[in-house]
């Protein structure tokens, strides 16, 4: 009986220490409160994102030049190359009451402490400090910073770590500078484990700093490696650093564990994820890859397809949570979702999701951000996008305009709206813009009438669906050439088809101007005949090669 | 310091720039290979025309307007590459016209994008598009050689890739110029 009440007794003291926690773990376990998530940079998270991911809302607010989001109590906050720091709400895109504020333009990524309710942004000279309603806090010359492509402050046990103006610094919560170390790097962040700081100089050696007191640690320190300013990873007693090779050290003697060849030599390399034993890091192949973390075998599945055109700024860093990883792949601005190593699809994508900037330089080092069920991406020119993981299957769709016609003489066009035969499908929005500023989600119709833009020329009009659900469905697209005259577009001998007698006609015609020229060799109306009106025509050429 | 000397240190500074940009950098334009060559009145000289920086994209058209220093140089032949497309089983369409001191190059591919990715994936980037030979009329350099303005080269999609708003001579004196901004200041141009 004794025994018995002992055991009930331990049990609702472990009920009660589980309600205690429980609701603390629900609010912060899932945040990303700096760029790379946790002070060991590991670009991990425990959760599980379920899929299909659904785009849930997108804001061109911030002017991204490789800057990242950080997430903390359902508030993306995010730095811009436009000078501000933005908050957003995460479930709605809503800018916070209080955000955006302004700070200095920056590359970089800020970092959350929800605990003592700062939000942290080094840009300029400065590292600010500001309340989570957006009123300033503190702000401290700390010295120039350096370019911090996407990475930011890092945050640990309630202290902020940074490097600015050659020196480590770190500062309490109420600005209180703790220690400055001088070290090089000012283009990167520090890494944080166990009680040392960890910092790339970029001069090809890794330092290693005591957290309470600053004092360098010998002892196999400075590690000699790369120099880039790819930030590290410290985590299970290593440190993983991508520098040509992807290298990993043992964090108390400064040893070489392992080095491996992941995806050739780049001016700039993503940072390493680490989740579960594994290694992942974006090759400049454009491949994914993963090691086991300690032996440097390459995992089963791995490297991945190729996600993006080999050498074309294949810089992001993964994000791995649970058994996936997310990458925004290069140039192609499409975020892609692949199953982790030890997974049945490990390696394989699983799905992918495109984005819109007009910024050709898509992701460049922008990474993936995942809390709490939502994965956030973000990528040069084209803003923040809100992915949610919720599960369901999104609606799909396909979009015509003129039942597939190639060409309009009349702005007044017809677009039909294929939903898939989905009868949840109640909503749809249309516009010409791909970021659909001012287009308001209406009732679902299987056609609509729609009146193109302004000025003659190729129009691209975007559509999306959304279930009843609240499911969104990628954004799908059509064209049609908007012309002064369709039917002598191009078909310049007006023999039906379009050919490369006609590509001659044009090319025979080069250099005139409209008039005296014939318009109809003008085929994008800009008042000259150039190589352009052939090349476009070509494009449109009836059969392959322009042949008759 | 001369002109020679002045053109030579901006094509060093030039190359430095271009060393420091990523490789990945697509930022396609126009060149003369070699960018610079001295002959003797009565030497033959040989330059290629090449779009270069390329990445991943394409030539698929272009028009250019070559100009050159007629008093040392006289333009007397043009050959076409074929880089986009074999003229003779009808895969492009080339023209071309030399008014002293101008040599007037144009072509448009008949080939698809995909096909032109095709042809031009093995090529590193740098595209030949043709072969200007001239006499030289007097002792000398190539430096005087110029794409035109609205010398333009068109990639996939029919999109502009290069456009000369301003007489761009051999490209290192232009960008050495240029990218000296570059080389002292930050790296985000090279990123950006």
């Amino acid at each position: 009986m004794k025994a018995a009440t002992l055991k009930q007794i331990a049990s609702k003291l472990l009920l009660l220490t589980f309600s205690i926690f429980l609701p603390l773990t629900t609010v912060l376990a899932a945040d990303w409160p700096s760029f790379r998530n946790d002070g060991g940079n590991t670009g991990s998270s425990a959760e599980t994102i379920n899929l299909p991911l659904t785009e849930q809302w997108h804001s061109t607010a911030p002017l991204v030049e490789e800057n990242g989001a950080v997430v903390a109590n359902g508030v993306a906050y995010m730095l811009s190359n436009d000078g501000k720091l933005y908050a957003f709400n995460v479930q709605t895109g809503f800018n916070m009451p209080g955000f955006p504020v302004n700070v200095q333009v920056s590359y970089s990524s800020p970092a959350v402490d929800q605990a003592n309710g700062k939000v942290y942004a080094l840009t300029g000279t400065t590292l600010h400090a500001f309340n989570l309603n957006g009123t300033p806090a503190w702000a401290k010359a700390v010295g120039g910073t350096g370019d911090n492509y996407n990475q930011g402050p890092v945050i640990d046990e309630g202290f902020v770590y940074i490097k600015a103006g050659d020196h480590l610094q770190k500062f309490n919560a109420a600005g209180t500078l703790q220690w400055a170390t001088a070290t090089g790097g000012n283009d990167t962040q520090p890494a944080i484990m166990g009680g040392y700081v960890y910092s790339n100089d970029q001069a090809g050696r890794i330092h290693k700093f005591d957290k309470l007191t600053g004092v360098e640690q010998a002892g196999g320190f400075p590690i000699a490696t790369g120099s880039q300013q790819a930030s590290l990873t410290a985590v299970d007693g290593k440190l993983f650093f991508k520098a040509g090779l992807l290298y990993a050290y043992n964090a108390t003697n400064g040893a070489l564990l392992w080095s491996q060849p992941a995806g050739g030599n780049s001016t700039y390399y993503d940072s390493p994820a680490v989740s579960g034993g594994v290694v992942y890091v974006y090759g400049w192949d454009g491949k994914l890859y993963a090691f086991n973390e300690n032996t440097g075998a390459t995992m089963a599945g791995f490297p991945s397809a190729i996600l993006n055109t080999p050498n074309d700024r294949n810089w992001s860093s993964p994000a791995v949570a649970g058994d996936k990883v997310f990458v925004g792949a290069g140039t192609s601005q499409k975020l892609k979702v692949l199953g982790a190593a030890g997974t049945a699809q490990a390696g394989q994508v699983l799905e992918e999701h495109l984005t819109f900037s007009t910024d050709t330089q898509g992701f460049d080092l922008c990474s993936p951000v995942i809390s709490n069920g939502w994965v956030f991406a973000m990528l040069d020119g084209g803003g923040l996008y809100a992915f949610f993981g919720g599960g369901g299957t999104p609606p799909k769709g396909a979009l015509t305009i003129n039942n597939g016609a190639t060409c309009t003489e009349s702005p007044d066009v017809t677009l039909t709206l294929d939903n898939n035969n989905n009868p949840d499908v109640d909503q749809m929005r249309i516009s010409e813009d791909p970021f659909f500023s001012g287009a308001q989600w209406q009732p679902y119709a299987t056609t609509s009438p729609w009146t193109l833009s302004a000025g003659f020329g190729k129009k691209t009009i975007y559509a999306q669906l959304k279930d009843k659900n609240g499911l969104v469905s990628n954004v799908f697209t059509a064209q049609i050439d908007y012309s002064e005259s369709c039917a002598k577009s191009c078909d310049i001998n007006q023999d039906s088809k379009i050919d490369r007698t006609d590509i001659s006609l044009i090319m025979a015609q080069r250099g005139k101007t409209v008039p005296p020229a014939s318009p109809i060799y003008d085929t994008d109306g800009d008042g000259k005949i150039t190589v352009n009106d052939a090349r476009a025509c070509v494009l449109k050429c009836t059969n392959a090669n322009c042949a008759p | 310091m001369n002109r020679k000397q002045l053109y030579l240190w901006s094509l060093l500074l030039g190359l430095l720039g271009f060393a420091y940009l990523p490789s990945a950098q697509a930022v396609p334009f126009l060149v003369f290979q070699p960018t610079l060559q001295s002959f003797n009145q009565g030497d033959t000289v040989t330059v290629d025309v090449a779009v270069t920086g390329l990445g991943s994209e394409i030539v698929a058209a272009y028009d250019l307007d070559v100009a050159y220093d007629n008093s040392l140089l006289n333009a007397v032949s043009l050959s076409f590459g074929t880089n986009l497309g074999d003229p003779l089983s009808f895969e492009t369409l080339q023209s071309s016209n030399s008014l002293s001191p101008v040599v007037d190059l144009a072509e448009v591919s008949l080939l698809s994008d995909a096909d032109l990715q095709a042809l031009q994936s093995s090529l590193g980037g740098t595209v030949v598009l043709a072969q200007i030979q001239f006499n030289a009329l007097d002792a000398g350099d190539t430096s005087s050689l110029q794409f035109a303005s609205g010398s333009e080269v068109k990639g996939a999609n029919n999109q502009v890739i290069v456009n000369v708003s301003v007489p761009e001579p051999a490209t290192g004196l232009l960008l050495g110029a240029g990218l000296i901004p570059l080389v002292v200041g930050r790296k985000k141009a090279a990123v950006r």
